[in-house]
């Protein structure tokens, strides 16, 4: 994450970079690794997946299935515990593996070893993070009204007149108001979840801009002084 | 008789006292709790503040010594250090409690004296510093800070002896960009602003250069269109096209001027509605979305590949390379980069999404592209992908590779190199050397997981 982050901030020269990559190197992966890690609050992956993928068939998740192992994800671990005799902890060990029909791999199976391991290298939070600021600005916008948010937000951080980290541009006091009264908190939304990587990778249907309003509510009249962009959905856009 | 007279209005008097007293306890609880939160986030912007003047005070002195060093070994400490203080003095002033619009033009001085420190670093590493049109600069920042440092020490000096505070920032500011918004610092604020806004212009050789927010397209080629033009493009654009009904044509400035087109399937089940941005000049494709809803994955990424390349050549682009993709949430993303006499060219990327449960195209973004694609003037090769080769550091093993590619190695300059990839223990790197010089250009660390392969 850091390394993304510090990405960032080295300049729109890193972001392009970042996805410089030969045709030889990419192969399709997500096979399952041979034993399953154990799962608790505040993991993510391909395995959460999983887990909440076999919850929400069974019954026992009605949250988004976004990889994030949060509360709600424990909460039905729980009942499904519950339920087949298990102990409630809210930890997804071996025997809850079992359960939900994901029984150990054979000892004999040898280890497959990933060609390039992440070792805890990735963008994944950032986008989610990125997700919950689009879902608190832009829930009842379109789609391209949503990743324009994300856009934003990114444009931020490639400006010498904003933070140039994601976090810091953000979480700058008074920059988003969902941010500033605590709404980002809500349950990300699918559709906001694609807004963010398709920002993510590059996607900018403001072309460059580096504010947002909607002109119905109240905004500092300064504000307009701005270029104005284009309008997506109810906001404004402007550089 | 009288004495249960009596206990009848004890009673409700005893209740009453208690009442009030609890009450009255719980009041004064929240009081000093909302009290202690208060202090506690005052304490943090009070730290921003004296962090950010005691970096500024500090990027002065170095803006200072710098003029009169002679030695590229002194210069190069002094601008490391400056380098740091000015983006630690940017990040302070980002976390005070003031909008934005009053911080902007002097967050912006703070990271351009940063970013032109840090590229006087990499000249100096190089061995190339020009000194007379920087030693101007230098004098020129060194004005600035000294101005800004001034006006930061008053605002310091009115804070400590109780004449300002920050928390009404902190109250009246919650607004967001609310209003009138607050008074007191947010005026000196508004000042030092002010006073930012008369600085010259910037420009060298880094990232947050002034001259780079000029940049114009270079892709865009064609005589400008009209909206019924555009309106027919973007249907020629969309899969299905019959399916769709064009709902609304708008407009975009920005650095490419497009029409946006929107696009609404007409039986309205199973499709969402598209976006499709057409540039005014030329009638080309910038960028396309679709948030439709994405059934259970059915798709393999080699086929959607595939599909991604049918439908970048049905647009006209033959000779694109994919060099990436990403998937998450049933959607994958592909990156093509155009090829120019069999070299990739990094900066040209086109990236194609494909819906994984019908391989439908969802989106497309080519600004990239229209930005920098151009025929280039590739400079020969004056070393063999075999010396290239023997440039490599002797610890990485599983060297392979070897071909030719056009990297940016600033957003506006690019470089030949010869691409290797290469190991260390598991990590996996992709090495870039410099196919004129020799010089190696850059290195990217190989990041897999199961949501595709990220490069850093």
């Amino acid at each position: 994450m850091k390394l993304a982050l510090v990405s960032f901030r080295r300049s729109a020269l890193l972001l392009l970079a970042l996805v410089v990559l030969a045709t030889g190197l990419v192969v399709t992966a997500g096979q399952s690794p041979a034993q399953e890690r154990t799962l608790y609050w505040g993991l993510s992956g391909d395995d959460v997946i999983r887990v909440q993928q076999r919850l929400l068939d069974w019954g026992f998740y009605d949250g988004p299935v976004d990889g994030f192992y949060g509360s709600k994800t424990q909460q039905a671990v729980v009942d499904f515990q519950l339920n087949n005799g298990l102990v409630p902890d809210g930890v997804v060990g071996p025997n809850t593996w079992a359960a939900l029909g994901f029984p150990p791999a054979p000892a004999t199976a040898p280890p497959p070893e990933p060609p390039a391991v992440s070792r805890g290298v990735t963008n994944r939070d950032a986008v989610y993070l990125l997700a919950r600021v689009i879902e608190g600005e832009a829930a009842d916008e379109p789609f391209e009204g949503k990743v324009a948010v994300g856009a934003v937000i990114l444009n931020r951080t490639r400006s010498a007149a904003f933070p140039h980290s994601l976090a810091g541009v953000i979480f700058q006091p008074h920059a988003f108001e969902s941010v500033s009264n605590g709404q980002y908190n809500r349950p990300v939304s699918e559709e906001s979840l694609r807004a963010a990587m398709l920002a993510m990778s590059g996607w900018d249907p403001t072309g460059g801009s580096l504010y947002f309003w909607n002109p119905a509510k109240p905004v500092n009249p300064w504000i307009w002084t701005r270029n104005i962009v284009t309008q997506i959905g109810r906001h404004v856009f402007a550089r | 008789m009288t004495m249960n007279n009596k206990r009848f209005w004890l009673l409700p008097l005893v209740a009453g006292v208690l009442l009030v007293g609890a009450l009255g306890y719980w009041g004064y609880q929240q009081f000093t709790v909302r009290q202690r939160l208060e202090t506690a986030l005052n304490n943090k912007y009070y730290r921003a503040l004296y962090d950010l003047t005691e970096n500024v005070q500090n990027m002065e002195v170095l803006l200072s010594k710098s003029l009169v060093t002679g030695t590229p070994e002194a210069q190069s400490t002094l601008f490391m250090e400056l380098w740091q203080r000015a983006m630690a003095a940017q990040a302070d002033l980002n976390q005070l409690p003031v909008t934005d619009a009053l911080t902007g033009r002097t967050s912006k001085f703070l990271t351009q004296v940063g970013d032109y420190a840090h590229s006087l670093l990499q000249q100096a590493a190089r061995g190339r510093l020009e000194s007379d049109r920087q030693w101007e600069t230098l004098n020129r920042l060194y004005r600035q800070s000294a101005d800004l440092n001034l006006a930061l020490h008053d605002l310091e000096g009115r804070i400590a002896d109780g004449r300002l505070y920050l928390n009404e920032l902190v109250r009246e500011g919650s607004r967001t960009l609310g209003r009138q918004g607050p008074r007191l610092a947010n005026a000196n604020f508004q000042t030092i602003e002010k006073h930012m806004e008369n600085f010259p212009t910037l420009i060298y050789d880094g990232p947050f250069s002034d001259h780079l927010e000029k940049r114009t397209a270079r892709g865009l080629t064609g005589k400008t269109i009209n909206r019924d033009e555009a309106r027919r493009r973007a249907l020629e654009l969309v899969e299905g096209r019959d399916n769709y009904t064009v709902e609304r044509v708008g407009e975009t400035r920005g650095k490419i001027p497009s029409y946006l087109v929107e696009l609404r399937p007409q039986n309205g089940d199973g499709g969402g509605n598209i976006t499709v941005a057409i540039t005014q000049q030329g009638g080309h494709l910038s960028w396309m979305t679709n948030g439709r809803q994405i059934g259970r994955p059915a798709w393999s990424i080699e086929k959607a590949r595939q599909k991604a390349r049918q439908y970048l050549a049905s647009l006209g682009f033959n000779n694109m390379v994919a060099v990436y993709h990403e998937q998450q949430n049933g959607v994958a993303v592909f990156n093509f980069a155009a090829t120019q006499d069999r070299v990739i060219l990094y900066p040209d990327q086109i990236k194609v999404t494909v819906a994984l449960d019908n391989g439908q195209i969802l989106g497309v973004e080519a600004s990239g592209y229209l930005m920098n694609h151009t025929r280039r003037e590739l400079p020969r090769p004056r070393i063999s992908p075999q010396e290239a080769r023997k440039k490599l550091n002797s610890r990485l093993k599983e060297i392979k590779g070897g071909r030719l590619a056009l990297i940016p190695v600033s957003p506006d300059k690019e470089k030949l190199a010869y691409e290797f990839q290469a190991r260390l223990d598991r990590d996996l790197f992709l090495i870039y050397i410099d196919a004129v010089d020799g010089s190696e250009a850059q290195v990217l660390r190989v990041v897999r997981n199961p949501e595709g392969v990220l490069t850093l």
